[in-house]
């Protein structure tokens, strides 16, 4: 968990730092090379931050207050972003 | 389309946060922050800042000339599900007395307590529904002893409207009463006793969002409304599939109701509808369809239901 919480902390910290301090290329490709760890496709990130529409892939974000297991509240909406991400491929 | 997720996030800048690094780290056009309180003010400021980023916002906040444009609010008439759940626990119950565990008395959760008691005393004209409130969402003590304070007075159908029913379900489950649930299946933590319940359904809006958004459809330029309701008819809801307590007469009974309410020619809040303390609440001849704003601010329990918003 801890090592978890860590990478978090520090991608966002890593993103601001660039944010403050370099040119837009630049933090795209370090933003690229942070999240390769936790996401399969961090090329697709990048183009999704482009433009909306058309055939390139959409980032879509969900945000729960307790867990995503949780008979409730929470794993209502996880379930139907489930579903979206199974009914909207690619 | 790709799918980005983050748990156990709580209502504080924390939540400014998550949604900043998905915008900017994972390219996130559209966000769901789904917890009530992430509303005001994160969601807001968040909004204003990315104004070409769409946030969708479950509940009914959003408000026409005064929330950014590229906010939109969604919801469902789950009570829909409850009036159906109703039928099952009033057909269901040999005491009669119905239980009630709701978090806060607001007009969803008095919503929520009406329709499955009238939907109860539309097939069992004299159960009574008890109603106890916690005082928040997440109060698993409370919910337990509330839950087993209702076992002890002869209750035998318990309900809930709290963030996890959890704590209800194993605890009535244990006691060996009727259960039905709320906000998803809980039928795996009360295997004998759940009866059905009232789900959300959120696959079919955030399929349908997903696909607009792929069309380059925004809620900022109006292509995607801001104000998005539904019911069991647009799938915003639906029931639990039925326990194996609950009889085939209360089948048919939940199903034609579900029918019914699907087809429109079944209205829950008709006159003349009296609360608890005998005042007439809605007059005869009157009925108040699902998108009848008056129903938006219920504050009254219905005759039945026995407690107190008060309490």
């Amino acid at each position: 968990m801890s090592q978890r919480r860590f990478i978090h902390l520090s991608r966002r910290q890593i993103l601001r730092g660039l944010l403050a301090t370099t040119a837009f290329g630049v933090t795209a490709k370090y933003g690229a090379g942070c999240t390769s760890a936790s996401t399969p496709s961090a090329s697709d990130s990048a183009a999704g931050s482009s433009a909306a529409g058309g055939d390139k892939p959409l980032t879509i974000g969900f945000i729960y207050v307790g867990p995503k297991d949780d008979y409730g509240y929470n794993q209502a909406h996880a379930e139907g972003a489930a579903g979206m991400a199974k009914n909207s491929p690619g | 389309m790709k799918l980005v997720e983050e748990a156990n996030v709580p209502e504080t800048t924390a939540v400014s946060e998550s949604m900043r690094s998905m915008i900017d780290i994972d390219g996130a056009i559209a966000l769901f922050p789904t917890s009530f309180g992430y509303f005001d003010p994160h969601i807001l400021k968040m909004a204003a800042e990315y104004p070409d980023v769409q946030f969708f916002h479950a509940g009914g906040l959003y408000q026409e000339g005064k929330t950014p444009k590229n906010v939109a609010s969604y919801f469902g008439y789950i009570d829909e599900s409850q009036y159906v759940a109703g039928i099952v626990a009033g057909l269901t119950s040999k005491t009669g007395k119905l239980g009630f565990v709701g978090a806060k008395p607001i007009p969803q959760v008095l919503r929520n307590i009406n329709a499955f008691t009238m939907g109860a005393r539309s097939v069992k004209p004299t159960i009574t529904t008890q109603v106890i409130f916690t005082g928040n969402w997440a109060e698993p003590i409370k919910e337990a002893e509330a839950t087993n304070s209702m076992a002890d007075q002869g209750i035998d159908v318990v309900t809930c409207h709290v963030d996890s029913p959890k704590v209800v379900m194993e605890t009535a489950e244990k006691r060996g009463i009727y259960t039905s649930g709320y906000h998803a299946d809980q039928s795996a933590l009360a295997p004998k006793g759940y009866l059905t319940g009232a789900e959300w359904d959120w696959t079919n809006i955030y399929s349908q969002l997903a696909e607009e958004l792929r069309t380059g459809k925004k809620v900022s330029d109006g292509t995607i409304p801001h104000i998005l309701r539904g019911a069991l008819k647009e799938g915003f809801c639906k029931i639990s599939p039925y326990g194996p307590a609950v009889s085939a007469e209360a089948k048919k009974a939940a199903d034609d109701a579900k029918a019914k309410l699907i087809d429109g020619s079944l209205v829950i809040y008709q006159g003349e509808l009296k609360d608890n303390q005998g005042k007439v609440v809605i007059p005869a001849g009157q009925a108040l369809k699902q998108t009848d704003p008056k129903l938006e601010t219920m504050d009254y329990l219905v005759d039945g239901v026995l407690g107190s918003i008060g309490s």
